[in-house]
């Protein structure tokens, strides 16, 4: 059989109750602010609005949208959310099923998101970030989440211009550790420490031992600063803590406080409920973990409004010290070494600065989040299956070629680790002064010893070939970044100025994930509505029982994802029943999907297992892949699907799309039509109710198509989306097929007649005579 | 004269510079525009929103180990990737 039979094209249904005319734009006014103006309103409570935008001018660098609410009286759940985007506007208050945007489709357009829970948010653009500032028009969304207060509120825009200066580190000596957060320890009691004698700290300025730890931690800050820029505050939580007594113990430890990432599928069902992670625009590359502070950095707001939650209490890094050490229990009479200058004494005291700088680098995003402790779970394995940013960076040249190491499999992964040739061949490294090739060298060597050492392997660089940088696998007294400035550039912290995304462009038609034969999804264009071109989707599965069945989605493609509407229900995927002659939505069926067209090929739906789609549907400008979120009757999947038939192999007179017979919704044909060996390859699928209106498919192929061809039709019993792979074809009637106008206008002699049979448990026969037909859409169709 | 021309340019340059002075908050003021606007009622709330953090961490995901020796003097190592799997997992919250 054809490789498209495998797959079965879609038909095109009731898709009809969507294209007539429901499409008017939903008035609304539209508030535009200009530089330096404040306007001020009221937000009603748990409202939102989409109405202000901004049109910047030519040479515009960076500016500065900032929202303030402020209250009549006090409530529990104040809270005020700012949303940016650049170009086109925010969803329709009302979509075409007569309901407003869910709070996800606002989190989901947004290019940047201030959303603290808190009445305060701001957000810095730069010509640095994914979506630079530059001239044009830019649009907010603002959300008053208090179910009970209305909020008085301004929003002001500001245009700075000018450059990114060095990134605002702000360390917090009092921060303690949340409440109830039992497994959090942090003694702030050291940062003011009274003595004044007893310690070593020249050219520290402080005048108590807690005055001059602190310097020395405002140091380390500063020569990051010295290297690092940003718009938004970079902030830490500085602790103390017992970490541990004797000759060999715990100096400092420290980490991101979480990484994120833009990738749609990632999430999962929790009590049948699918929640999927919040979606960030902002971040340089998809499918990929950063760390906090440079999410935070290239959203151009602090961690708080990065994140959300409280702005007193939410930091990008914490960092602990030993509270032992300079006391008897910890390294005998030895203790910190708190200068501000180098230590040039004879005695080794442990260089504070050195330590906090090397620890707050590796909070920055200068680590690994492969998995180097078998204790932890299987060796090389990356978190939720899906690449970091650090990672990302790294070559294994054991085995001679450049091999990707984010792409390998966990034990190929390990092995590399342990095998002597990672290079980290970040671009923003390699431009590095401080580093230059040596022979036979593709990038900056990092430490991958024989055997594994799960402490330093992979996120330090090569001791053997570097000494005196900061991030060795040993602390060296060094006080600058040197090549790692490079390094962490790579990991998010770019601040050259940047182009726009290019928005991925794709050929409607059908699309499937190889690995899942039988099922699949057909694309269609469905107009365009604010500046937006739309898709029909058409989801060609099975039931839990294994009878084919279908599913309908429609809404915007945003910047290279299918963000389709949802029902008052909530629903983004919609099951249609055909009740009494017409298609009735069936809100017993919860559903949602997704499709993020954006850098799909890296995404972990299209690598798991070693897969690579690069290369394959050719001729679809570009785009390989999709990575497609599923969810639906209490199964959650993610797939990468592909195109399955490309331009090349068309037929010259194409008839692939969408058919269907006006003034009659419920049912309609997908037809995809493909060459091979001189012949026309021809499947049609047929859209039809079963005797219970549920919604099923069946389909026809010809491996010698001729017009006016009668074709057997097939039902399909195949699998749920969550077993193993099984098909069945079944006899179920026959199709006569006479296609003769390309074009496919309504009025042309392009005909169907059918039988068909439904084979499983509810039965039914659904059948046409004769009928004309036309196209959906004009062919063929570039979707962007 | 040439003094006196530059120094009635100088006041009125001084004048000009105290009239945008004082005219600065009152632009402020002006620039603050009341408006009435469209909104509409979300289908979610603040503790809807707040499942974000993609991928929490703990604080230990990289540390410096000092190892005292029995001459006095001090080693230093890094234990960088000490990720403790149950600290480092991926919050998933129903909406």
């Amino acid at each position: 059989m054809h490789t498209f039979s495998k797959t079965l094209a879609i038909l095109w249904t009731a898709v009809l109750i969507f294209c007539s005319g429901a499409h008017a734009q939903t008035a609304m006014n539209d508030i535009d602010i200009s530089d330096q103006q404040t306007r001020r309103f009221s937000l009603p409570a748990a409202n939102f609005t989409n109405v202000f935008s901004f049109n910047l001018p030519e040479g515009t660098t960076r500016f500065k949208v900032t929202l303030t609410g402020t209250l009549a009286a006090p409530v529990a759940d104040a809270d005020v959310d700012m949303f940016l985007r650049y170009q086109r506007p925010f969803p329709r208050l009302s979509n075409d099923y007569g309901a407003p945007p869910t709070g996800d489709e606002l989190f989901e357009y947004a290019h940047y998101q201030s959303i603290s829970a808190e009445l305060n948010e701001s957000i810095i653009v730069s010509n640095a970030g994914r979506y630079p500032a530059r001239a044009g028009k830019w649009y907010l969304s603002l959300l008053n989440f208090s179910q009970s207060a209305a909020v008085n509120a301004t929003i002001k825009l500001e245009i700075l211009n000018g450059v990114t200066g060095a990134a605002p580190i702000v360390v917090r000596f009092d921060l303690p550790c949340p409440a109830g957060a039992t497994a959090c320890k942090c003694d702030l009691a050291p940062w003011s420490d009274p003595r004044t004698t007893g310690f070593n700290a020249p050219g520290n300025t402080g005048q108590t031992l807690g005055e001059k730890r602190r310097a020395a931690v405002q140091e380390a800050a500063r020569q990051l600063s010295l290297r690092l820029k940003s718009e938004a505050p970079i902030t830490v939580q500085a602790c103390w803590e017992d970490l541990g007594s004797g000759d060999r113990v715990t100096l400092a430890q420290a980490g991101p406080t979480n990484f994120l990432i833009d990738d749609r599928s990632n999430g999962g069902l929790s009590g049948g409920v699918y929640s999927g992670a919040r979606p960030a625009s902002f971040l340089p590359q998809r499918n990929s973990y950063y760390a906090a502070a440079a999410a935070t950095k290239n959203n151009g707001a602090s961690a708080c409004q990065t994140f959300g939650g409280p702005c007193n209490a939410t930091v990008d890094i914490r960092i602990a010290f030993n509270s032992l050490i300079d006391g008897p229990e910890a390294l005998g009479t030895r203790s910190f070494y708190y200068g501000t200058a180098p230590n040039t004494s004879a005695v080794n005291d442990p260089d504070f600065v050195s330590v906090a700088l090397h620890e707050l680098t590796h909070g920055m995003g200068y680590v690994s989040l492969v998995n180097l402790d078998s204790s932890d779970g299987e060796l090389g394995e990356e978190p939720t299956g899906r690449d970091d940013i650090f990672t990302r960076q790294v070559v294994d040249l054991s085995t001679g070629s450049p091999r990707p190491l984010a792409r390998l499999s966990n034990s190929d992964r390990i092995a590399a680790i342990s095998g002597g040739r990672l290079q980290w061949v970040g671009a923003r490294a390699l431009a590095n002064p401080e580093f230059t090739l040596a022979t036979g060298e593709l990038g900056v060597p990092l430490n991958s010893p024989n055997p594994l050492q799960s402490g330093s392997s992979l996120s330090h660089l090569d001791p053997n070939r570097f000494s005196n940088q900061l991030m060795l696998p040993f602390i060296s007294n060094t006080r600058s970044l040197g090549i790692a400035a490079g390094q962490l550039e790579d990991v998010g912290w770019d601040s050259t100025p940047k182009n726009s995304p290019i928005r991925p462009q794709l050929y409607a038609g059908n699309w499937f994930d190889s690995t899942r034969s039988g099922h699949g999804f057909d694309i269609e264009p469905a107009g365009n509505i604010n500046g937006f071109n739309r898709i029909l989707l058409t989801a060609y599965t099975y039931d839990a029982a294994g009878e084919p069945e279908y599913y309908l989605a429609q809404g915007p493609l945003v910047d290279g994802v299918f963000i389709p509407e949802a029902t008052a229900a909530q629903n983004s995927l919609v099951r249609y029943r055909y009740l009494n002659n017409r298609p009735t939505i069936d809100n017993s069926t919860q559903g949602y999907v997704r499709i993020d067209f954006n850098e799909a090929d890296a995404s972990k739906a299209c690598t798991d297992n070693g897969r690579n789609v690069q290369g394959l549907s050719a001729g679809n400008a570009g785009i390989n892949a999709g990575s497609l979120t599923f969810v639906s009757a209490n199964q959650a999947v993610n797939w990468c699907i592909q195109q399955l038939i490309g331009q090349s192999t068309r037929p010259a007179s194409d008839f692939t799309g969408h058919w269907y017979k006006s003034g009659d919704s419920g049912w309609g044909i997908g037809i995809a039509q493909s060459i091979a060996s001189g012949k026309n390859i021809t499947l049609a699928v047929l859209y039809y109710p079963d005797a219970q209106g549920n919604p099923r498919w069946a389909f026809a192929q010809s491996n010698d198509f001729q017009s006016g061809q009668t074709i057997p039709i097939k039902h399909r019993r195949g699998y749920c989306r969550t077993c193993p792979v099984s098909t069945q074809d079944i006899d179920a009637g026959s199709m006569t097929l006479t296609l003769d106008n390309v074009q496919g206008l309504r009025g042309q002699a392009n005909k169907v007649s059918f039988d068909v049979e439904f084979k499983g448990v509810a039965g039914g026969r659904f059948t046409r005579s004769d009928v004309t037909i036309e196209r959906l859409v004009p062919r063929p169709a570039l979707i962007d | 004269m040439k003094i006196v021309k530059t120094a009635v340019l100088l006041t009125s340059a001084l004048s000009l510079a105290g009239a945008a002075a004082a005219a600065e908050p009152a632009k402020a003021s002006e620039q603050i525009i009341d408006v009435e606007i469209q909104s509409e009622p979300m289908q979610m709330s603040a503790g809807d929103k707040k499942p974000s953090p993609t991928l929490r961490a703990n604080t230990r995901m990289s540390a410096t180990v000092a190892q005292l020796e029995a001459d006095g003097t001090v080693t230093l190592d890094c234990e960088s990737q000490h990720i403790d799997k149950r600290d480092l997992q991926l919050q998933v919250e129903p909406r």
